[in-house]
């Protein structure tokens, strides 16, 4: 989908212009009369000039056909002529009448006291704002006039009367000079419409219009510019939404852009604008009746509005991709200086940090060296300030590093303290220190989800611990209920009370395997709860032998038991322990041969206690002593006694869960059983 | 004699029919409930002097149930569960209830708690009769004037030593001893190689007073320190 320039810019964009356009013609218009304004009075222009020897020029002809008149009736030329002549000059005569023009004049003799034509009254002479001389001799002929031409103006133009005296003094006969005082009423308003009317008018038109103008060019020239103002607010406010869409010459490159209009006003603003100027300069010299001069201020508008269009154009683009944050990207300088920077950190970041800092530290000491070199010269000052430069620089970064550092390492330690979950704030981080830290919390977060997985597994072993516990138990205990209930009951037939024997057998057997293989599954995962105290091992045995001697001398077996002297303290759980020891002497108590001895010793060695159980084995082993430690596996290769064979699984689990060592071995028919467990203070 | 109700909840009716077979022979009246709901109901709507309660039942749970039941009464409440750890127990005790047999159980020894749960709450009256020289941790009480033991109100016959040691443990409640300092504080000579003799001594003592000697409620075994007599039950 294009981007497209919204309602309210177009519509501030074509008021701007118009305004600019108004403003071009309204300062147009102020230039063309800009020359009126400057000059003091009307009458003090060129064109004023112009007109006056124009008219200066006809009496001077008029002179002449009088003069020719005169000597025409005096020298009785033929009648045609003559009239001719007395018509040309009435007709001259009328020209320069009053009614037709404001032009006054009067025609005298050299020395002023001859009056010898006057075409205004005394009211009129007064009124004429200033008065031009003119010295008329009758000389030779002026080449290409035709009848009158006796006469050749000498002087021209306004001077003053004591240069007329010096004139006539250095022309010689007097008697052949005539001498024209003329002028034109200073406000020629009411009266004949001739040239002089018309430029009175256009004079005074222009300098009461100059002012006017120009405060309209200001006024319009400023409301454009708050237009433009108001365009670049709302472009700029547009370019920073978030969904912004930029339209195609706000996504190329600036610099062609830029260099286009800018290419457009520099044609408008050095060329075009003063050859408008000189032309309405030149303009107020030529008279009236050029086509170009109403033109004027039109093209001078249409040039405003191009050169503010494109002003207001470039301002807007620059303005968009400044608020749009696309300065960086959509120049090309932007882009050559980021692919610059890139490779200056890649040049840096190929370079090992510890040749970095030897390259600085040499620069640093080049930039003393030439510091001090130019110690007495003029670039000292520069020198120092460079230097001061480039080490405050070291030092920034150096404080920028070791802050990173510092933040690194207080992250590391609370991250290897067990909080796992601690992010380290690698915001403004020199790039390498920012990829270690990165790497750390990379690190937390894989330890924190490894955690959380062994963590789950291992609530769920201990879920299905008790619930198969549970499921196991239940049922178990109706069947154990009714065999009793069953044992109750009066039985006549022998083989029910035999088969109700071996139901009773087997489901006891079934509780002891249940509850046995409970704790199994519990110690050797760990789900058990271990207590490690200090504890008497001489205390516990004793207590151990209350409870079993009995028993053992119910099977035929003797305890041999061997301590050593004083107390032995292991560090170790008392029921735990008590297990193992129970395991091991029941074990005895089921596998010993009667009639033997079972030996029970105590040693402390290094840091370590050992408790060793012996006896003699009733059946041969056969089977080596790692298996003998596996689950379900018995002594008995038949499996028809009691027993469930996780005992010394059991018994294992329990010390390794309090640190300790479990070994079996057995050699012939003696079995041994060696539990270690280290020593407690 | 009178007729005790006792009050049977389990979600397992097997368990339930055997129970009620075990107690109507000893001359209870029975009650069947097999959730918490109906032991509640159960409870509102007849006198009952013991309740036997499972803990996973669905509807509310044993916990649960002895929870509420213990805002209005005090019966006995004896929890019978195959959950076995120490804290299901504990939390168990908190609760309210007043002993805790775990599956698959002996219906003898679920028979002698039961007595000796209907002895307490009935003729002893749930209160405390703190005399002189009477000395009470749960249902052992020794008269040190009578030189007497009950348990739950029977009288037992101890041995001289038997009565010494339990003296000992009894007038300290929660204290271990070790076996050398029991030998002492009984026999009064020093004690080496004597510590079968106390071992031997306690097991005889523990079958005497303990409901299940293979299970000790009171006279406790801390295995490697020594003995004790715990303050309350099961602990």
């Amino acid at each position: 989908m294009r981007a497209k320039l919204r309602l309210t810019e177009r519509i501030t964009a074509l008021v701007m212009a118009l305004l600019f356009c108004l403003s071009g013609v309204f300062a147009g218009n102020a230039l063309m009369a800009r020359p009126y304004w400057n000059s003091p009075s009307w009458q003090e222009t060129i064109r004023f000039e112009n007109l006056l020897h124009s008219y200066i020029d006809r009496t001077r002809i008029l002179l002449s056909s009088c003069v020719q008149l005169q000597k025409a009736r005096e020298e009785s030329t033929s009648y045609v002529e003559r009239q001719q002549l007395e018509n040309s000059v009435k007709d001259q005569l009328k020209e320069l009448s009053p009614e037709q023009t404001w032009f006054r004049f009067e025609i005298k003799s050299a020395d002023g006291k001859t009056s010898y034509y006057r075409n205004a009254n005394t009211d009129e002479a007064m009124a004429v704002q200033n008065i031009y001389y003119a010295i008329f001799r009758k000389g030779d002929r002026v080449p290409g006039e035709g009848i009158g031409s006796d006469y050749n103006i000498n002087q021209h133009g306004r001077v003053d009367p004591d240069e007329i005296e010096e004139e006539i003094e250095l022309s010689g006969d007097p008697s052949n000079l005539y001498v024209i005082e003329c002028g034109v009423a200073a406000k020629p308003v009411s009266g004949p419409r001739d040239l002089f009317s018309q430029l009175y008018q256009t004079d005074l038109r222009n300098r009461q219009g100059y002012p006017k103008w120009m405060s309209e060019t200001m006024f319009f020239l400023s409301a454009g510019g708050l237009c433009l103002l108001v365009l670049l607010v709302v472009s700029g406010r547009r370019a920073m939404e978030k969904d912004y869409a930029p339209l195609w010459i706000d996504r190329t490159w600036l610099e062609p852009v830029l260099l286009f209009f800018l290419l457009i006003e520099w044609v408008s603003i050095m060329w075009l604008l003063p050859w408008l100027v000189g032309q309405m300069k030149d303009f107020f010299l030529i008279p009236n009746d050029h086509w170009l001069p109403p033109l004027l201020p039109w093209c001078m508008g249409g040039l405003a509005v191009v050169t503010g269009v494109t002003g207001a154009a470039i301002l807007r683009t620059v303005v968009v991709r400044f608020c749009a944050h696309t300065i960086r990207t959509c120049t090309i300088v932007g882009c050559l200086l980021k692919k610059l920077g890139g490779l200056i950190r890649r040049c840096v970041s190929a370079i090992p940090l510890l040749w970095r800092g030897g390259v600085v530290l040499l620069v640093l000491l080049c930039l003393s060296i030439a510091m001090l070199r130019s110690l007495d010269s003029r670039i000292f000052i520069p020198m120092f300030l460079l230097w001061l430069a480039a080490h405050t620089g070291v030092l920034i970064w150096l404080c920028m590093w070791s802050i990173s550092f510092h933040r690194l390492k207080e992250g590391a330690k609370t991250i290897a303290a067990g909080n796992l979950n601690h992010q380290i704030d690698t915001g403004k981080m020199p790039r390498e220190l920012r990829e270690h830290g990165e790497t750390l919390n990379n690190i937390s977060q894989g330890l924190s989800s490894a955690v959380d997985e062994k963590t789950k597994s291992e609530r769920f072993k201990a879920e299905l611990i008790t619930n198969v516990s549970h499921d196991l138990k239940t049922p178990l205990t109706s069947i154990l209920n009714y065999v009793g209930l069953l044992k109750t009951t009066d039985q006549q037939d022998p083989r029910a009370l035999e088969y109700i024997e071996v139901l009773d057998r087997k489901s006891q057997r079934l509780k002891k395997l249940t509850e046995d293989l409970v704790e199994a599954s519990k110690a050797s995962t760990g789900v058990l709860s271990v207590r490690r105290e200090k504890i008497s091992l001489s205390q516990l045995l004793s207590q151990a032998m209350g409870e079993w001697e009995e028993k053992l001398n119910d099977c035929g077996l003797t305890v041999v038991t061997s301590l050593p002297e004083g107390e032995t303290w292991v560090s170790a759980d008392g029921r735990h322990l008590w297990r193992v020891i129970d395991n091991l002497l029941s074990n005895c108590c089921k596998y010993a041969m009667e009639g033997t001895r079972i030996y029970i010793d105590l040693s402390r060695s290094k840091g370590n206690v050992s408790l060793s159980v012996k006896n003699v084995s009733r059946e041969q082993l056969n089977i080596p002593p790692e298996r003998l430690m596996e689950r379900f596996v018995r002594g008995e290769a038949s499996r028809s006694t009691e027993g469930s064979g996780l005992g010394l699984s059991i018994a294992r689990s329990l010390t390794e869960l309090q640190g300790g060592t479990f070994e079996l071995s057995v050699d012939g028919d003696l079995f041994k059983a060696v539990v270690t467990l280290p020593q407690a203070g | 004699m009178t007729l005790y109700t006792i009050l049977i909840c389990d979600d397992d009716r097997d368990i339930v029919s055997a129970l009620e077979i075990y107690l109507t022979s000893e001359g209870y009246r029975t009650l069947a409930a097999y959730d918490g709901e109906q032991a509640i109901r159960a409870v509102h709507e007849n006198e009952v002097h013991l309740i036997l309660m499972d803990v996973m039942m669905p509807e509310m749970d044993g916990i649960r149930a002895t929870a509420k039941l213990r805002e209005e009464s005090n019966v006995p409440i004896i929890l019978l569960t195959a959950k076995s750890e120490d804290t299901d127990k504990i939390l168990g005790l908190n609760i309210g209830a007043d002993d805790y047999i775990t599956k698959p159980f002996n219906p003898m020894e679920v028979l002698a708690r039961v007595k000796s749960q209907l002895r307490r709450y009935t003729s002893l009256g749930g209160a405390d009769r703190k005399e002189e020289g009477l000395l009470t941790v749960g249902p052992v009480s020794l008269d040190d004037n009578a030189k007497q033991v009950t348990v739950d109100g029977e009288p037992v016959s101890l041995t001289p030593i038997e009565y010494n040691i339990l003296r000992l443990l009894i007038s300290h409640p929660g204290q271990v001893f070790s076996s050398a300092q029991i030998y002492e504080e009984v026999w009064n000579d020093p004690a080496y190689g004597s510590e079968n003799t106390v071992a031997v001594h306690i097991r005889h003592l523990r079958e005497k007073i303990e409901i299940n000697p293979a299970e000790p409620r009171y006279l406790k075994v801390v295995w490697g320190l020594g003995y004790k007599i715990e303050k309350e039950a099961g602990r």
